[in-house]
């Protein structure tokens, strides 16, 4: 059942993060496409695009493992995601950080809901998976 | 009384030092080998009847050429011949000692094996088993513990048998069909030169041949079969050979592996698990390019709001001391435009640059940077660096001092010599404040592309300038890569926080000294003659930009620039700040940049051309210390500043004549 379960979570994630990166990439290159991506919170950026594209294809490279039972599936896993929200909290941090210099600097409003880019709400339900599944994983690192 | 020579040798840090102290006590002679700034230990111990002399050789991880202190460790084996080596192995990490063992075993030199450190083995479990290693390798084993000074007796007994046993004979590897016929011509060849063949054992030359090693093929000359041995080696690929060769010993240790320790293979633990993941061959480079990613989006987009309130402070500061309206005019002057000025274009940027060494040490306590070397190898190799030079260059991106100084993880001369001579390349942070002013203000639509593209030919001109140095400075091959993995760990906040603090103490010192003088310096030539306009042509500021504008005209820089690029070496963050003197209008940021678009000698295009001028030039002073320091040559720091100043130079020209023609006169 659980493996079933990573399986699946591992390919909706793949192509989650594949779709948005690609989404953002594209943007980037055609305006018309970043006005309706923007609705989405989506942003024209194609650098964050290909950082999701790489999380999606460790995500991916872990279904194809898991799905062949071959070589260590869970592995690519646990890394993806970690990955995951390695990169969440960096997008949440950065956003934070530009919010907290226009208000307390700029004199400007900022509206809470810009933070939810792809790179943060994609990161959730992984940092989740993560806790859950890969807590052992994860207590077997020892501190530095 | 009777008299042998034993050479100890082994892989750095495995107590090989402790062992010949033990032994020799006072009776040691210290001084270099022959021709080379490599220790050479030797003392005398004695057991009954004998006098032991014992040679200390440098440590090794393996007997190629690739080091000094191989060749250094190999030739004496070979040219010296001890009557016994001892093979001083950490039994802690017990399967990594094996690679040097097989070298020695195919050497065909008496051997003998000290299972070193072998309480703290036993502490952690690990069972070796002696009789087994001696029926399996033939070589003799003796439990020691350097520290405490146990086992050494029977050690020197059983290297005193050693060297009586005869005869001794050459522990053959079999590297499959193709090479092993190769092996077989090449030895034959050797074999027919009876002189080279008496000094060197054919079999042993050949294979190092076949791997390419330089250091085997200058043994070859003026010997009559060196014709042949070429012609044979023509017919084969070195890289290719010497990476099966190392696969067929690493085979063979790992099937001998299980039979001498049953605790030595190990299952996978995490860290094992997650370096399949981030070493894998198709997602190890991405994963390294988006993990940098992420690291600069949060040194820069992080930091804004902490500089924007040090910019604040700073221009509170200014204002509050302009009102004053304090006595006298000149003190005031050197305090506004000399000290907060000055200061303040430096100071705004220590959020980024503590910001990117914490996130540096975070990624090096994770133990990922010594995965991102390895990663990077295969690249790395290809511009003919180590996989270890990487990180210095990484370094390098927020300051080039600590980066020089990481090179010290460099074994190899060459490889460490050509990493210092262009880790200057690497934007610093201090280059930072220069490309946001420039690109803020004549690229304000691209300023991010601008900016990047700067650090793009900084890269770039490091990769090509590492290239030609391998090419015709200091030719020859990079060292193979050979580092211990860290196991991952989970960095802790505050260990990263000190590890931060240490590196950018470093920058703060500098901000307060060598920065602050050249602040005074900049503020005293912009002053005087007193009564001059503050950095006006009548200053002496002015007086020396227009000596050298001449230099800098072909660059279409003016005068000022000519200045600011002067008070530039002292430290890169001051060319901002003399800028700011040099167009009076002091610190602040959208001023100056004002103040630039209105000259009517600054446009787009000097503009970057000034940007890679100032990004390529030279090495600040400090760098320039820490360089003089780390090669401990004038010669190498002369030809640092020489050869940076002619890049930049050469570049800028470029830029300044074919940007107009190639973009239509932006």
């Amino acid at each position: 059942m659980t493996s079933t379960l990573k399986t699946t979570f591992s390919a909706v994630f793949g192509i989650l993060y594949w779709l948005s990166g690609l989404t953002m990439i594209i943007s980037a290159l055609v305006p018309a496409l970043a006005e309706s991506a923007g609705q989405f919170m989506i942003p024209a950026d194609p650098a964050a695009g290909f950082v999701l594209c790489v999380v999606g294809t460790v995500f991916l490279f872990a279904y194809r493992r898991l799905t062949a039972g071959t070589g260590n599936g869970q592995a690519y896993l646990y890394v993806a995601m970690g990955l995951s929200l390695v990169f969440g909290i960096v997008a949440l941090l950065s956003i934070l950080a530009v919010g907290a210099d226009l208000v307390l600097f700029g004199g400007e409003s900022w509206n809470p809901v810009q933070i939810l880019v792809p790179m943060v709400w994609l990161a959730i339900l992984p940092a989740i998976g993560l806790y859950t599944w890969g807590r052992e994983f994860v207590g077997n690192l020892t501190g530095a | 009384m009777k008299k042998i020579r034993i050479a100890l040798a082994g892989n750095p840090n495995v107590g090989k030092s402790t062992i010949f102290n033990a032994l020799t006590g006072s009776r040691q002679h210290v001084g270099n080998w022959p021709g080379v700034t490599v220790e050479k230990k030797s003392g005398y111990a004695r057991l009954g009847e004998y006098e032991i002399e014992i040679v200390d050789l440098p440590g090794t991880y393996s007997l190629t050429a690739y080091s000094v202190d191989e060749v250094v460790a190999r030739d004496y084996i070979i040219d010296e011949k001890p009557d016994v080596v001892v093979h001083v192995v950490d039994a802690t990490n017990f399967e990594r000692n094996l690679y040097l063992t097989t070298q020695l075993m195919e050497l065909g030199v008496p051997l003998v094996m000290a299972l070193n450190m072998s309480d703290m083995a036993e502490k952690s479990g690990t069972m070796i088993n002696r009789s087994s290693i001696k029926k399996f390798f033939e070589i003799p084993v003796v439990r020691t513990i350097g520290s405490k000074g146990e086992g050494l007796n029977e050690l020197l007994r059983t290297a005193i048998n050693e060297s009586e046993t005869s005869p001794h004979h050459e522990h053959a590897i079999g590297y499959g069909d193709a090479i092993e016929r190769s092996i077989s011509e090449i030895s034959a060849a050797i074999s027919s030169d009876p002189a080279l063949a008496a000094r060197y054992p054919p079999r042993w030359l050949a294979i190092r041949l076949l791997e390419g090693d330089g250091n085997a093929q200058e043994k070859l000359k003026g010997s009559p079969a060196e014709q042949k041995v070429l012609s044979l080696l023509q017919q084969c690929d070195p890289d290719q050979a010497e990476a099966e060769m190392a696969d067929r010993r690493y085979e063979v240790i790992a099937a001998l592996l299980p039979q001498v320790c049953t605790t030595c293979v190990k299952e996978m633990n995490s860290s094992d698990i997650i370096d399949q993941v981030i070493t894998n061959r198709y997602l190890g480079i991405p994963i390294f390019l988006a993990l940098m990613w992420g690291a600069f989006q949060l040194t820069f987009a992080v930091a804004t709001p902490f500089m924007t309130a040090i910019d604040e402070l700073f221009a509170y500061c200014a204002a509050a001391l302009a009102e004053s309206g304090a006595e006298p005019a000149w003190l005031m002057s050197l305090l506004g435009d000399g000290i907060i000025g000055g200061l303040g274009s430096v100071i705004i940027f220590l959020p980024n640059i503590f910001i990117l060494l914490f996130l540096l040490s975070l990624l090096e306590d994770s133990g990922y940077l010594a995965r991102a070397a390895f990663v990077m190898d295969r690249l790395m190799y290809a511009i003919g660096l180590p996989g270890k030079s990487f990180i210095p260059m990484l370094i390098g991106f927020g300051c080039n001092v600590p980066a020089i100084m990481a090179t010290r993880t460099i074994e190899d001369k060459n490889d460490r010599l050509i990493t210092i001579l262009i880790n200057p390349f690497m934007s610093c942070g201090a280059r930072l404040p220069v490309f946001v002013l420039l690109a803020g203000a004549f690229f304000p639509a691209n300023a991010g592309n601008v900016v990047f593209l700067l650090y793009v030919i900084g890269i770039v001109v490091a990769i090509a300038s590492a290239w030609l140095f391998r090419k015709i400075i200091l030719p020859g091959k990079p060292a193979p890569f050979l580092m211990e993995m860290p196991p991952y760990r989970l960095p802790t906040f505050f260990t990263s926080v000190r590890h931060m603090w240490d590196r950018g103490y470093m920058y703060i010192r500098k901000a307060g000294g060598i920065i602050l003088a050249g602040a005074l310096i900049v503020w005293f030539l912009a002053t005087f003659p007193y009564g001059v306009e503050y950095g006006s042509a009548g200053s002496y500021a002015g007086m020396l930009g227009h000596l050298l504008q001449p230099l800098f005209a072909p660059l279409g820089f003016d005068w000022k620039i000519a200045v600011a690029l002067l008070f530039g070496f002292i430290a890169k963050e001051i060319v901002v700040g003399s800028l700011g003197a040099l167009y009076g209008t002091g610190e602040d940021e959208g001023t100056l940049s004002a103040a630039l678009m209105a000259d009517p000698s600054f446009g787009p295009v000097t503009a970057f051309a000034l940007m890679v001028f100032v990004l390529l030039y030279m090495p600040c002073v400090a760098a320039l210390a820490v360089i003089k320091k780390e090669t401990g040559s004038w010669k190498w720091t002369l030809f640092s500043v020489g050869y940076g100043i002619a890049v930049a130079y050469i570049l800028a020209l470029v830029i300044v004549h074919a940007a107009p023609v190639l973009v239509g006169g932006i």
